[in-house]
């Protein structure tokens, strides 16, 4: 790629996309204008484009042309979200709030219910599953691809570390005479243990978000040295 | 009905109303109730009644006795002389005012002693309580009967006053009940007319008989035309309101000074203004012609009850006092008694001689008598309300509080009372004679407003105390409420020592206290922040550091990282794509926000890449708002990026299905059918009616599911809603496909390593990319990031290791440092 087959609104993007990446560089410097001036521009493209995007995707789309435009089927499935959509829009004064709480409880009662039914249906019930299945050694070491053994040692971990985080999160003691309370010696022991693997599991995290963020910061220094190159061959 | 007038402001009010609606004062009298009065009784014919036995004898005596008119006759005579034959109970025989009082019998005046009459009772220049000079007092007084006289027109023939009863014909002793002397006012007592009090303008009266009034040349002109002169005037208005003043000025006398109405009562009258009758001898009333007639034969006197009286006087209906008056007046003895009193009394200057008053002075009198054709209307029919200028109030006060009225009286006198008083009245000599005063009666609440003279001295024992009120309505009155209330009067509270008994310790602590206290306000320099600049720098010298181990890669190319080994999750992922058939539909979910572009598209990519060469159709879909451009932004550079690059087009080689909104519940509406949460493509188009999408009708058509995030919670949720809709009934599971970043990969692993398989492959992070394209053996921007990422991910860790160690070699030292201070 050179500068020469390069075209303007392309050139125009990546000068822009120049000026906003060093901004937000600045911030090495502490906090200032152009930092947040870089911010500012991000924030406000983003709200823009979701706005555009709601409108020419979503309501345009889906809810006004069926209502107008659509078979008696269409319309009917139309017009409740579209009362429900205008009750929504009462939540901008207070005076009249409460009338939008109405769509509000749906969304709400809607969300929770699918969030719940998904996380009992796709996470719960599948990881305690797999929880269970570890221990199913001869599975398990096929699956995995290694020997009972390892397996077995595998599934002791796991379950030392489901057993010891859970417990770590379990806060109940038995009160004692003239003493606070405290949890039993094999709650508090676990509990310790379990200390360790939230601990590794914060670390594999922080690990992921670094290199997550290192990524970008490549991605980034290397789109400024293309462009230097560009500029500069 | 007419309006009162207010006698205080003057101004008009309702008749009905009692007080006045602009000063409060009181419009109707408050009267000595006559009907407190014991009503009358019928007494024996011929007997006395228990008043009678308190009433001079000389007043016994005028009444005569069976001067009984006949019914006949009596509607005969005028109004007022109607109304004088009934009795009065209200009007008693004391109601008679003292002049009319001397209008008695010779026989009366004969049995009073003359010791009976001290020098006070002479006529006296003036009435200090009243301020007014002899002429008007008597003036106002003779107003007094004519008032009365209006009353008693209006009133029932019963009212008759006992004056009346007592100077008219012998009314039965029925008709006349007397009244006890304790029910009349003092001023109307017969104690108070014969007592020391007799006013000045009485004395005259009292004393007129002591002329020859009986005989023609004694008499008034006016009096005299009364027996015989046509055009006399009335005579229900002259003998009660018109008593001989005592005139105190030579003008006066001559009337030069006399208001006009006076003056025009010397006036030939009109003879239609003789309407008594008097217009000519024929035609006087009979009783007047009765009384010329009895004139020459005086009745007999008896000193009991009178005798009743010849049959022609009552036939002629002349009233008793007339019929005496013109029987010639008093007796000789009566005159020698009366002149007896006159002398030694403190005559004043002004005093009238006895001449003057019935003898030539009286030819005023005897004119206006003769002329005047009516009275003025002050005089005929006096208003209702108190005359302050009358002299004798209506109301009944004490006697103590009359002495007072005169001032206030005198400053109300009418205009034409004020002219018609002589310029040269002189005030009375010798001072004010209370004594020989009849007390003005006044009102109680015009007593209250009376102002207290300056320099009156020592407020009485009935007075309240306090000072008076020196300014508004009130000036003068003592004992009112003060403007100020006492409460209001704040004094200055008594100043107590508050000096405490401190001693030196306390004094020290206290000090002490003052100045700990004094420090906590003091500002103090805050310490120098070292370490600010240090982090600063060490910030600065990070990130230079990891910006030259990113650059110096990119631009010399060298070193070169060595290219990660892909592990299970990525060669499953690769499997997977590698396992696709050539135009399969893969469904590929965009969901990852621009901060994090720089990984997830260097890592899906190499993905897409896998895609791209196998010949998927791939269809975008996004549960975030950027995802859509995410995606066509993703395209273009696997586009670039291919070797050679890629011809992906929409809507030919892949379908932007745009932004499904909802998040969970849009995705689980997505999964239950995807062509109603996503009908349309990015630019608008129906998504599901041509090309490779025209045959799936759910998520498990397509052959592949991928899902690119940076967030667990987005990947959780389309392994939770999305990963059961995979299944194809007796043709197994869509498989589902996770290129992730590398924060979300701890989160999403164990989806991928559980017993349930939920997530089939997942390539997350740069690394995870890298090592995609290693497999693949393409080059692509994972691997050019790879280098840089590697050394920077080296310099990052060594960063991080060689500060733990530092801040540990600090916490050490600070440890023994704190060992040795210890053990110091």
């Amino acid at each position: 790629m050179d500068l020469a087959n390069l075209a303007l609104p392309d050139l125009v993007g990546m000068l822009v996309g120049l000026v906003l990446t060093l901004s937000v560089f600045s911030y090495i410097f502490g906090d200032n204008a152009l930092f947040r001036l870089a911010i500012h521009i991000f924030i406000g493209v983003s709200s823009a484009y979701v706005l555009a995007l709601a409108w020419y995707s979503v309501i345009w789309p889906q809810l006004l042309v069926p209502l107008w435009l659509g078979t008696q089927e269409q319309r009917l499935l139309a017009i409740f979200p579209f009362l429900l959509g205008g009750l929504l829009l009462t939540k901008a004064s207070p005076r009249l709030a409460w009338i939008g709480s109405l769509p509000m409880a749906y969304l709400v009662g809607v969300g929770v219910a699918t969030a719940i039914g998904g996380a009992v249906i796709g996470t719960i019930f599948p990881q305690v599953a797999a929880a269970i299945n570890v221990f199913d050694l001869e599975l398990a070491a096929q699956a995995a691809g290694v020997s009972t053994a390892v397996q077995l040692v595998n599934g002791v971990v796991f379950l030392l570390g489901t057993l010891s985080t859970l417990i770590y999160f379990h806060f109940g003691a038995r009160p004692r005479t003239n003493q606070p309370p405290q949890r039993s010696a094999p709650v508090e022991a676990l509990a310790w243990v379990g200390q360790f693997f939230i601990a590794i599991t914060f670390g594999a995290l922080f690990a992921g978000v670094y290199t997550a963020a290192l990524a970008a910061l490549v991605e980034r220094w290397t789109f400024i040295a293309d462009l230097i190159r560009l500029i500069l061959p | 009905m007419a309006d009162v007038r207010c006698p205080m402001c003057g101004k008009s009010n309702p008749a009905e109303r009692e007080t006045c609606q602009f000063c409060q004062a009181r419009l109707k009298p408050l009267r000595v109730s006559p009907s407190g009065s014991t009503p009358a009784q019928p007494t024996p014919m011929g007997g006395q009644s228990n008043r009678d036995d308190d009433l001079p004898d000389w007043l016994r005596d005028m009444r005569p006795v069976g001067d009984e008119l006949p019914p006949e006759q009596e509607e005969d005579l005028p109004n007022w002389l109607k109304g004088s034959d009934a009795t009065d109970p209200g009007v008693e025989q004391s109601d008679l005012p003292d002049w009319l009082k001397s209008f008695r019998s010779p026989a009366a005046v004969e049995e009073r002693p003359v010791e009976d009459y001290p020098a006070k009772e002479l006529p006296a220049a003036s009435d200090d309580a009243f301020a007014l000079p002899d002429w008007l007092s008597g003036l106002d007084k003779q107003a007094t009967p004519s008032e009365q006289d209006a009353d008693w027109r209006a009133e029932p023939a019963a009212d008759i006053p006992d004056w009346l009863v007592s100077s008219g014909p012998a009314q039965p002793p029925a008709a006349s009940a007397p009244q006890p002397d304790n029910d009349l006012p003092d001023w109307f007592s017969p104690a108070a007319a014969q007592d020391e009090d007799l006013p000045d303008w009485s004395q005259p009266a009292a004393a007129a008989p002591a002329q020859p009034p009986a005989s023609e040349e004694g008499l008034p002109d006016w009096l005299a035309e009364l027996t015989g002169a046509p055009g006399g005037p009335a005579v229900d208005d002259t003998p009660e309101a018109w008593a001989p003043p005592a005139p105190s000025s030579p003008e006066l006398e001559q009337g030069g000074d006399f208001p006009d109405w006076l003056q025009e009562l010397n006036q030939p009258a009109a003879p239609g203004a003789a309407e008594a009758g008097l217009a000519g001898a024929e035609d006087l009333p009979d009783w007047i012609r009765d009384e010329e007639t009895r004139r020459e034969t005086p009745p007999e006197r008896t000193a009991g009850p009178a005798a009743p009286e010849p049959a022609s006087a009552i036939e002629a209906g002349a009233p008793d006092w007339m019929a005496a008056f013109l029987r010639g007046g008093f007796g000789e003895q009566e005159e020698q008694e009366l002149a007896e009193r006159r002398q030694p009394g403190p005559a004043p200057a002004e005093t009238p001689a006895e001449e003057d008053l019935f003898g030539g002075d009286l030819d005023w009198l005897q004119e206006m008598g003769a002329s005047a054709p009516e009275l003025p209307e002050s005089l005929e029919a006096p208003p209702a309300g108190p005359r302050l200028t009358s002299g004798v109030a209506p109301f009944a006060i004490n006697d103590s509080d009359a002495d007072e009225i005169g001032p206030l009286a005198g400053e109300q006198l009418p205009d034409w009372l004020a002219e018609a008083r002589p310029a040269d009245a002189a005030p009375p000599a010798g001072g004010p004679v209370d004594s020989g005063l009849t007390p003005a009666e006044l009102p109680s609440w015009l007593e209250a407003m009376r102002p207290v003279p300056a320099g009156s001295g020592k407020p009485s024992d009935d007075e309240p105390s306090g000072e008076p009120e020196t300014a508004g309505p009130l000036a003068g009155l003592r004992g009112t409420l003060p403007v100020e209330p006492h409460i209001l009067q704040v004094s200055k509270p008594i100043a107590h020592p508050l000096k405490l008994q401190v001693a030196a310790d306390q004094q020290a602590r206290a000090e002490l206290l003052a100045e700990l206290v004094q420090r906590e306000g003091e500002a103090k320099p805050l310490p120098a922040r070292r370490t600010l600049a240090s982090q600063h720098i060490l910030r600065i010298g990070i990130a230079i550091l990891l910006i030259l181990t990113i650059l110096v890669p990119l631009f010399l190319e060298e070193p070169q990282s060595p290219m990660p080994l892909a592990g299970l999750q990525t060669s499953a992922a690769n499997e997977l794509i590698q396992a696709l058939p050539g135009g399969a539909n893969v469904l590929v979910a965009v969901d990852f926000e621009p901060g994090l572009s720089g990984e997830l598209t260097a890592t899906a990519a190499a993905v897409l890449d896998h895609l791209m060469i196998k010949g998927a159709y791939l269809a975008f879909v996004s549960t975030t708002p950027v995802g859509s451009l995410q995606a066509e932004r993703l395209v273009r550079i696997t586009n670039e990026q291919g070797e050679p690059p890629h011809q992906y087009r929409s809507p030919d080689q892949y379908l932007n299905l745009g932004f499904i909104p909802g998040g969970p519940a849009g995705l689980l509406a997505f999964v239950e059918s995807p062509r109603q949460a996503a009908p349309l493509t990015l630019d608008n188009k129906y998504a599901w009616m041509s090309g490779a999408l025209e045959n799936v009708q759910s998520l498990a058509d397509f052959a592949l599911v991928m899902v690119i995030t940076e967030n667990p919670e987005t990947a959780r949720n389309w392994i939770e809603q999305v990963g059961p809709g995979l299944e194809r009934p007796g043709q197994g599971k869509t498989p589902l496909l996770m290129v992730v970043s590398a924060q979300a990969e701890p989160l999403v692993r164990p989806y991928y390593e559980g017993v349930s398989n939920q997530v089939q492959g997942v390539v997350s992070g740069l690394s995870g990319g890298a090592s995609y394209e290693d497999l693949m053996g393409r080059s692509g921007l994972a691997r050019t990031f790879w280098t840089p990422f590697s050394l920077s991910l080296i310099a990052a860790a060594l960063l991080i290791l060689l500060g733990g160690l530092f801040n540990a070699g600090l916490a050490l030292w600070a440890r023994r440092k704190g060992d040795t201070e210890g053990e110091g």
